[in-house]
């Protein structure tokens, strides 16, 4: 089961990424609706992954990235977005972030970025997966 | 061409991601002098070379009908009913706006896209000398919703 920090500040997108997350049997760490409660959340407990708004209000999501980055190099974060912000998303993944997820969000393309994202170490470890 | 395109997406997101279907669509392109607001309007500002504004304006029972959809039995708080109406008309006009971004002119290159401003205590907003515009009202079971275009009257390229 992995740890999951939705960061989001569409009160409708984290509510919808929390009720997929708990749906695929993961636990929500903590719903953040700023950038800064993200790294807040972030510092006290790390999560196994992050899914990040790329448009937020006073810092975005990109900067958020490059923050969750310095806290842990290994953080694993995938940018939510809509079309139309490709090149925010290309920035996002230079600052750090593995992959995106587009709008509409819906249950098959969160699994499968999880899938995609986790199956490596599901190989190697079950440090991220232990149903 | 972008008002095609928005109307196009929206049907498209209305029936194939929201499974609500779509009764009618009506395109006013006359001369229109002011536009008439439904209960939640989202704006959304589009930045290129034919910079325009989106308005998608929703009846409160479709945008009910909506939220209930896109939470798909997430619990909302009494308290938080207003503010997930408010979210789900950004949300949905974003995606929309979006997804119809490929249909714009030279397939959207160039163009940027603002985050929606939700509009709550508007109902209306009257044209500003030269300014077109264009609307479509797209009729759904559950209520309707409006998609409206400001832009210059000269735009490079065809609305």
């Amino acid at each position: 089961m992995l740890k999951i920090l939705i960061v989001d500040d569409s009160l409708i997108i984290r509510k919808k990424i929390a009720k997929i997350v708990q749906d695929l049997g993961h636990s929500v760490l903590f719903n953040a609706q700023n950038a800064q409660e993200a790294i807040d959340a972030y510092q006290a407990e790390h999560a196994d992954l992050v899914t990040m708004d790329i448009t937020m209000p006073d810092m975005d999501g990109i900067s958020a990235v490059k923050a969750l980055m310095q806290i842990d190099a290994n953080a694993k974060i995938i940018m939510v977005t809509a079309l139309g912000q490709e090149e925010m998303v290309i920035r996002a993944i230079q600052a750090g972030a593995v992959g995106y997820l587009l709008k509409p969000i819906t249950q098959a393309k969160l699994e499968q970025s999880i899938g995609e994202l986790f199956s490596a170490y599901r190989c190697d470890t079950d440090e991220y997966l232990d149903d | 061409m972008i008002q095609e395109a928005l109307v196009a997406q929206c049907r498209l997101f209305l029936e194939e991601d929201m499974n609500t279907s779509v009764k009618t669509v009506t395109t006013t392109d006359a001369e229109i002098p002011k536009l008439m607001l439904k209960s939640y309007t989202s704006m959304i500002a589009v930045g290129g070379p034919n910079p325009l504004v989106i308005l998608i304006s929703f009846d409160t029972s479709l945008l009910d009908h909506l939220a209930e959809l896109f939470l798909d039995g997430a619990a909302v708080e009494h308290h938080e009913r207003e503010a997930v109406r408010d979210s789900v008309c950004g949300e949905i006009s974003n995606t929309v706006v979006g997804l119809a971004l490929h249909s714009f002119p030279n397939r959207g290159k160039g163009v940027s896209i603002t985050p929606p401003i939700t509009i709550n205590d508007a109902s209306s907003i009257a044209k500003f000398r030269t300014a077109k515009l264009t609307t479509s009202k797209i009729a759904a079971d559950f209520g309707s919703l409006s998609i409206s275009v400001i832009a210059s009257p000269t735009p490079k390229k065809e609305l």
